[in-house]
């Protein structure tokens, strides 16, 4: 039941936003191909321009992506559909989870379009080559490979925006099982769950810089590479353990029972 | 036996109780009728069975089991509003029946969208609220469900188009199924209800089989109503 539903959720987060990545990448390349004529005053101007359009076009995609997988949840949840949504022979946690892991696909797609549109953009063999220098000088120190650290880096920013969906859905389910003002509840929760879970992080980094004996580079302009590495790991098992945990109280709620409207 | 039982429910909105110990079961093979006025109650009993809302207390079995994705796959229910996703065709949303409920059967609502003129390939956006509320119809009757809730199914709609539902939902209605319909237009379904249940300001005030009230009473459902409930 979960892959039907995980196809019928893409398809409506999906319904709009294709449009915006095509148009995103279609605006990357050609300021890109401007960009080969930039000696030419006329080229140039439309080359800023262009690239302007770019940047707009990726915040857009950015922007659309969370605001098609909100509406997606509340609607799917709490507006008209819910009467649909809440009467088919499925569970609680097979909506939830479809839901969850559909928003994850559509936030990966568009990350990889922004991702692409930049490449597009800006790929030059001097760009790698300087990226390159910033990265060795980074790992120095911390004995691992810049492939390891790259992928290190990728799944810390991957258990991010899951925590970040997990943290999104706890909030609208719990704003919603209140009678009233449940759009200004969801977002109040919103709030206070990134409050929690910064409050934490900062206080998780204090005990264990505090244990390793590092304290002092907390506050750093630059860390060493047992402070990196010790940054890397505990980045890495607090967004896993908050992706988690906002998951789960997300579950118990809903479990409970909603109140459409 | 019964296919659902309600027994002292109860629910508040803001400390203002809106469903007060309501108590009834429907049995096998009924069609029975939830009568109130509008604001009465009725649409939060039926969204309390339908798992739409939560109950503050009290207790709701469908075929003797508490309600889950196990009974949902037996009730088929037509809410008062229109849930369709507009940026679907009725084919498209026919596909969504069949992927979700085995119990759909694809050839009778082709057939009855065919008798209402309605083209399975049309937009929903592009039809009025009366075509998706046929649509709905036929979705929520093409299934072979144990038991059919529906809420105020004639609602805003004309007075013929009152009668073709009424006929669409007898004649799609298996003798062994069970029927729970709720309205306020009571003279143009209780002709059909085996039992009745009058329902006030959330309280039932009264449940009994329908021809027996008729003959005690010495009146229609519709005069006996309009008595009881002032």
């Amino acid at each position: 039941m979960i892959t039907k539903l995980y196809k019928y959720d893409i398809k409506k987060m999906l319904r709009i936003l294709p449009y915006f990545y095509v148009i995103t990448i279609v605006l990357a390349g050609l300021t890109r191909i401007v960009n080969i004529w930039n000696d030419i005053q006329v080229m140039l101007i439309i080359g800023y321009v262009l690239s302007g359009a770019t940047y707009s076009a990726i915040a857009n995609v950015l922007v659309n992506t969370f605001v098609h997988i909100l509406a997606t949840v509340q609607g799917g949840f709490y507006k008209d559909e819910s009467y649909l949504t809440h009467t088919l022979p499925v569970t609680k946690k097979q909506l939830l989870t479809a839901k969850y892991l559909s928003a994850l696909t559509v936030i990966i797609a568009s990350i990889l379009v922004c991702f692409l549109s930049l490449f597009t953009m800006f790929y030059s063999k001097e760009l790698i080559a300087t990226l390159k220098v910033y990265l060795d000088a980074t790992i120095t120190g911390i004995n691992i490979s810049s492939g390891l650290f790259i992928t290190l880096i990728a799944i810390i920013l991957f258990a991010e925006i899951c925590t970040f969906i997990s943290m999104a859905f706890a909030a609208i389910i719990k704003g919603h099982s209140y009678n009233n003002k449940k759009g200004g509840k969801s977002f109040l929760w919103f709030a206070i769950f990134y409050v929690i879970s910064t409050s934490v992080t900062v206080i998780m980094a204090v005990i264990v810089f505090a244990i390793g004996g590092m304290l002092p580079e907390l506050i750093a302009e630059t860390l060493s590479g047992k402070a990196l590495i010790t940054i890397i790991i505990l980045g890495l098992i607090l967004y896993v353990g908050y992706a988690v945990a906002f998951y789960f109280i997300s579950q118990k709620i809903f479990n409970k029972g909603v109140n459409v409207d | 036996m019964d296919i659902l039982t309600v027994k002292n429910l109860e629910k508040s909105f803001d400390e203002k109780k809106i469903i007060d110990d309501v108590s009834f079961a429907v049995k096998s093979g009924k069609i029975v009728g939830l009568l109130g006025k509008n604001g009465s109650g009725k649409t939060t009993i039926i969204k309390l069975i339908n798992d739409l809302l939560t109950a503050d207390n009290g207790e709701i079995l469908i075929d003797g089991m508490p309600v889950s994705e196990k009974t949902k796959a037996i009730v088929s229910y037509l809410p008062e509003r229109t849930y369709l996703d507009n940026t679907k065709t009725v084919e498209q949303t026919l596909n969504f029946f069949e992927d979700f409920y085995t119990d759909f059967d694809r050839k009778k609502a082709q057939e009855l969208l065919e008798d209402l003129d309605l083209d399975v390939k049309s937009p929903l956006a592009k039809m009025s609220k009366g075509m998706k509320e046929k649509v709905q119809l036929v979705l929520v009757m093409s299934r072979r469900a144990k038991l059919y809730i529906l809420d105020e199914p004639l609602g805003g709609v004309d007075p013929s188009t009152r009668d073709y539902i009424m006929q669409t939902i007898l004649s799609n209605f298996a003798e062994d199924s069970s029927l729970l319909i709720t309205t306020h237009l009571i003279s143009d379904v209780e002709k059909i209800l085996d039992e009745v249940i009058f329902i006030d300001k959330g309280k039932i005030l009264l449940f009994d089989d329908a021809e027996s009230l008729r003959e005690k009473e010495n009146c229609s459902i519709d005069e006996l109503f309009r008595r009881t409930v002032k």
